[in-house]
């Protein structure tokens, strides 16, 4: 018989044992809802603080920073675009809990819009309205298939 | 939205200390969110939980990760807070996943006896802003560096998340994200 068995070995051995385990202890595949922000996530990949991120803001203190972070206040909008030069990612992405939001919302209205167009006459301005709502809808479509 | 984030996780990493506690969260697609170290001022464990709640309200995740202590020396303190953690979280509903070092070395794909700081190595690696985090290796005469504990959290989720990709796969003998 074989001695001491390899590391191979061990982890052969080891799987079914892990198997069981996780059998036992996981089921946690679910949707989750993202969150409203991730500036925090960014800005803690940088490295810098709030108080150097409120400095490059200009006229703003760490407090406000850490408010926008926590999602308690929106920055306006030469903020945000301030943090996309910062942290060299679209407000969408560092917004993106409340981006998925708002993207509903516009394509439910963008629906109701759409259904409404389509039962006046056809003129060439309606079909490229019609064009138009059906571009942001399939947008949404092609975002959720991803 | 629903589609887009179907079958994500949103695990909170927890890793108790004497002096407080390091924490990582991490989504389905091996996003950090955020990760960190606190410092508890008070020796009672209700600032332990508070602090903890305050994340779970923050970050609203699918389950706490915390490390299985099963048949392993620890410190009486660190016991009963990863127990008294336990308990408050399935008190509020949240689901506790236990994760032991075997399942954290697995998922990482390193040898059963790596050592803390190969883990922390590899976390590194694969988490590119936790890279200045961490501490040199530690000498035989020196007490664990306190950054250690953001690599232990986050050892934690992903051995957590290892076991969820495990799990879904569904078939017994499949070996590190492999067919054997």
């Amino acid at each position: 018989m074989s001695t001491a068995p390899s590391t191979h070995h061990q982890r052969h051995e080891k799987a079914p044992l892990f198997f069981l385990n996780c059998g036992v202890r996981c089921s946690l595949n679910m949707t989750i809802v993202p969150l409203t922000t991730y500036l925090k996530t960014y800005r803690k990949r940088t490295g810098l603080t709030h108080e150097e991120m409120a400095f490059l803001l200009g006229s703003m203190s760490g407090t406000s920073v850490s408010r926008h972070e926590n999602a308690q206040r929106l920055p306006i909008l030469r903020t945000a675009l301030m943090y996309e030069v910062i942290l060299d990612a679209t407000v969408s992405e560092l917004y993106e809990g409340l981006f998925a939001e708002m993207q509903e919302a516009v394509c439910a209205r963008a629906r109701g819009l759409c259904a409404s167009l389509e039962r006046q006459k056809r003129t060439l301005t309606v079909q490229k309205k019609i064009a138009l709502l059906q571009a942001i809808i399939g947008k949404e479509v092609a975002q959720e298939g991803k | 939205m629903a589609e887009k984030y179907r079958d994500h996780a949103r695990i909170l990493g927890i890793d108790p200390s004497t002096t407080g506690f390091g924490f990582a969260v991490l989504e389905g697609n091996n996003r950090l969110v955020d990760w960190g170290l606190a410092t508890l001022y008070s020796k009672d464990d209700e600032e332990l939980l508070v602090r903890i709640d305050t994340l779970v309200r923050q970050y609203t995740p699918t389950a706490i990760a915390l490390e299985d202590v099963t048949g392993r020396k620890k410190g009486v303190r660190n016991i009963r807070r990863l127990a008294q953690v336990r308990a408050y979280m399935e008190q509020r509903g949240i689901r506790c996943v236990l994760v032991s070092r075997a399942d954290i070395r697995f998922a990482l794909g390193l040898a059963e006896f790596a050592t803390k700081h190969a883990v922390a190595e590899r976390l590194a690696t694969a988490f590119e802003e936790l890279a200045c985090l961490l501490p040199p290796p530690r000498r035989p005469w020196q007490s664990e560096d306190r950054r250690m504990n953001v690599f232990d959290a986050l050892g934690v989720v992903y051995g957590c998340q290892g076991i969820r990709r495990f799990a879904k796969m569904n078939r017994p003998g499949i070996v590190g994200g492999s067919q054997s």
